[in-house]
């Protein structure tokens, strides 16, 4: 094996081994379970049987409330004997009374009772359907029909194509739009946290001293490279028994919960994303967005482990770190602006800057790029990556000799050129 | 220097940074199982060379020479190198760390495991074999440090302050390990600032001062060549000395830390000290004749003599004497 095998595989053993990574790798897919199972869950508990008893006194709401899901509105003739007292018998009970004299203009004398304040959902339903009626008895007063007013009300779906050279093709901006944003901030996320690691790992064996022994027997573009590539193992690693885990622990909790996890509130948009994820091209995105996740953090990698390099401690990172971190906070503020143009001057140049490119490509990849735009990113990008690899070796096999005073850029700059 | 192809071979290396010069025009040859020291102030250029051997760094000029061949990357791996800050990794087991480094410097990991096994036991750490670093004392971490450097069977060690840190009883476990290496033909260089470890182990000696040698050679030889003549006689009862070509000294000058200290300002009959059990010592040194001149002198008195022996000056005066006059 060669030395930077070596030196990655330490990093790598040492790292998977250690109680944080098994602690963070397990803990990750409950949250992310519990994502789907909570809605799941609350769906569930929503769905327990709630009866709102209505006593109608105008006699105008006759009809009006329709019982939907758990909740299950009762008309009553008369106002009940001792309802007050059957509110406290613990079952979920309201009590809607409507007045005798309904203004129709100014609507008042709605009273609802009940133990526990009312949910928004049902507030919302009862008040909904109370102006509904009202709309309609206004409508009747002007002598419209009701139902002619209703076929005005239309619901447009707009159907997204894109052409492409086979022909059209079904495309969800929704679709697009949340499948690139969850992978631009992933990006985002991978490369800070392992990057940090990589700056940590350089300062560890800098303060320690251990470097001295380690320049003394392998090159230090090879311990670099090393650290590098093993804390990317552990990265893609730590990836994928996450992606498993989840999937293993959501489908657990669907086959325990019964059902599908989405409850029947509104939810026509998740469903639209969930439908329009159909008419994108997976394993072509999959395999790009790798393409950047590696090649983005390899990108970083190297600037982070020349920072440690240059410094004796932890806390003396910071100050180092952040002019490296900027273009990645930029990427993460631009991103929301490609959203809304995708195709945009704006996109096409941020797209194309290696420092950049990884972030916004995420973002623009299932919106569909062309293919030369692609493949002169992809071209830079590993431009880019053998380029501040290059930098950042020089910097660090002066760096890693180096003890005492913080350096300063210009210092940096200099040992560049060394 | 005496034998046929030098161990390892430093010629005219020098080398600069941004804004000084860490070593100019050093040469240095070292012979095959020997200790060599490599001795300077702080900021003279040791830790420098010793990175350019290691091939930590480049030189900007000069060469060096392993066996006769140009040195090359691959000689690393028969290197074997302790820093003066001994460093390994906190949080990894020493077994494991052991194991790496072993195999970083070329070990199979077959290999690397018998040695591993091998020197701990040797160095009586292999019960620790699965703790942290940070578990350990001090002492025990040297051990460590120590099992790290030789693993790979180096022909050649390079320790950095080697006794620094250690309690007595292990400085003298290190001592005897550093010894049989030696005997099995291991070459080692060392590089310190303690005399008594230069005068007890070190065949060989240069001095560093402002990135040049200002002195180098065999131990003795040099204690040999900064011989001042000087003599001291333990006698019974007084001793009179040559009228010519011996100058007395006081006692207790350049004896030596521990020795009774006389007040050298006393007049010359005071010079010769009173020693216990009624020995006297009288400190001498030759200007003119042999000591052979003296001795037939002494012997012809009727005076009991104890003792006659020369007294070498130590590297500690010699070193501050040469450093002093390699001043600009």
């Amino acid at each position: 094996m060669s030395k930077a095998g070596w030196v990655a595989q330490r990093e790598f053993m040492v790292r998977v081994r250690s109680r944080q990574f098994i602690v963070m790798t397990l803990i990750g897919p409950l949250l992310f379970s519990l994502m789907f199972v909570i809605p799941a869950l609350l769906a569930r508990y929503d769905s327990d049987k709630q009866t709102i008893w209505v006593h109608d006194a105008s006699g105008l709401f006759a009809g009006a409330f329709v019982s939907k899901g758990g909740v299950v509105f009762r008309e009553l003739e008369q106002e009940p004997q001792g309802w007050r007292d059957s509110l406290k018998s613990g079952e979920d009970l309201g009590f809607l009374l409507i007045d005798e004299r309904i203004d129709l203009v100014k609507p008042s004398g709605f009273r609802y009772y009940s133990e526990q304040p009312p949910g928004v959902a049902t507030s919302d339903r009862i008040t909904q359907a109370i102006s509904d009626r009202i709309q309609t008895l206004k409508l009747k007063q002007r002598g419209l029909d009701p139902g002619f007013v209703d076929s005005l009300r239309t619901q447009i779906d707009l159907q997204t194509l894109r052409l492409t050279g086979d022909g059209e093709e079904d495309s969800s901006t929704a679709a697009a739009t949340v499948v690139g944003f969850m992978a631009a901030l992933i990006m985002y996320l991978f490369i800070f946290l392992y990057g940090s690691m990589v700056v940590r790992g350089v300062v560890e064996e800098k303060a320690s001293r251990v470097m001295e022994v380690l320049v003394a027997s392998v090159r230090p573009f090879d311990l670099m490279l090393g650290k590098i590539l093993g804390i990317a193992a552990v990265g893609l690693a730590q990836f994928v028994v996450w992606i498993a885990l989840t999937a293993g622990l959501v489908a657990i909790a669907q086959a325990t919960l019964g059902g599908a996890p989405t409850p029947d509130a509104p939810t026509d948009g998740v469903e639209g994303i969930m439908a329009g994820l159909g008419t994108l091209n997976l394993p072509y995105l999959l395999s790009l967005f790798l393409f950047y996740f590696i090649s983005g953090y390899l990108l970083y990698a190297a600037l982070f482990a020349a920072i440690g390099s240059a410094v004796d401690n932890e806390s003396d990172t910071q100050q180092l770190m952040f002019p490296v971190t900027i273009p990645l906070i930029l990427a993460i503020i631009v991103a929301q602006m490609v959203v809304q143009n995708p195709g945009s001057p704006l996109s096409f140049w941020f797209s194309m800057i290696p420092f950049t490119a990884p972030i916004l490509m995420a973002v623009r990849l299932p919106f569909g790029v062309p293919a030369w735009e692609l493949a002169l990113s992809m071209s830079l990008m590993v431009a880019g990556f053998f380029a501040t690899t290059w930098i950042a070796a020089r910097i660090y096999r002066v760096g890693v000799l180096m003890y005492g005073k913080k350096p300063t850029f210009k210092e940096l700059l200099r040992w560049i050129t060394y | 220097m005496t034998s046929a192809t030098p161990f390892l071979e430093v010629q005219s290396v020098a080398k600069r940074y941004h804004n000084h010069t860490a070593l100019d025009g050093v040469s240095l040859s070292l012979r095959s199982g020997r200790i060599f020291g490599l001795l300077g102030p702080n900021g003279a250029g040791k830790t420098t060379l010793i990175r350019i051997i290691n091939q930590i760094i480049g030189p900007d000029a000069g060469q060096l020479r392993l066996e006769g061949r140009p040195l090359s990357y691959a000689d690393t791996h028969r290197m074997g190198y302790q820093p003066e800050e001994r460093g390994l990794y906190k949080k990894m087991k020493i077994g494991e760390q052991a194991l790496y480094l072993a195999q970083l410097r070329g070990l199979s990991a077959r290999d690397a495991r018998q040695q591993v096994r091998h020197w701990f036991t040797r160095l009586d750490i292999q019960g620790w074999t699965d703790k942290k670093v940070e578990e350990l004392s001090k002492g025990m971490q040297q051990k460590v440090q120590f099992a790290c450097t030789v693993l790979h069977r180096p022909d050649l060690i390079i320790l950095d302050e080697p006794f620094s840190g250690f309690d007595p009883v292990n400085v003298e476990v290190l001592k005897q390990e550093i010894l049989n290496l030696q005997r099995e033909g291991v070459t080692l260089l060392f590089s310190t600032h303690r005399m008594e470890t230069v005068e007890e182990m070190c065949q060989d000696v240069a001095l560093i001062n402002r990135a040049k040698v200002v002195l180098s050679g065999e131990t003795s030889e040099i204690r040999a060549r900064y011989s001042d003549q000087s003599y001291m006689i333990r006698h019974e009862g007084p001793l009179s000395l040559p009228e010519r070509g011996v100058e007395l000294l006081p006692v207790a000058e350049n004896v030596g830390p521990g020795s009774d200290s006389i007040n050298p300002n006393t007049s010359s009959a005071a010079s010769v000290s009173v020693g216990h059990l009624g020995i006297q010592q009288t400190r001498v040194r030759l200007t003119d004749g042999t000591l052979n001149d003296l001795l037939a002198h002494c012997i012809a008195q009727d005076v009991p003599l104890h003792a006659v022996e020369e007294i070498r000056p130590g590297f500690h005066e010699i070193f501050i004497k040469t450093i002093k006059e390699s001043q600009p």
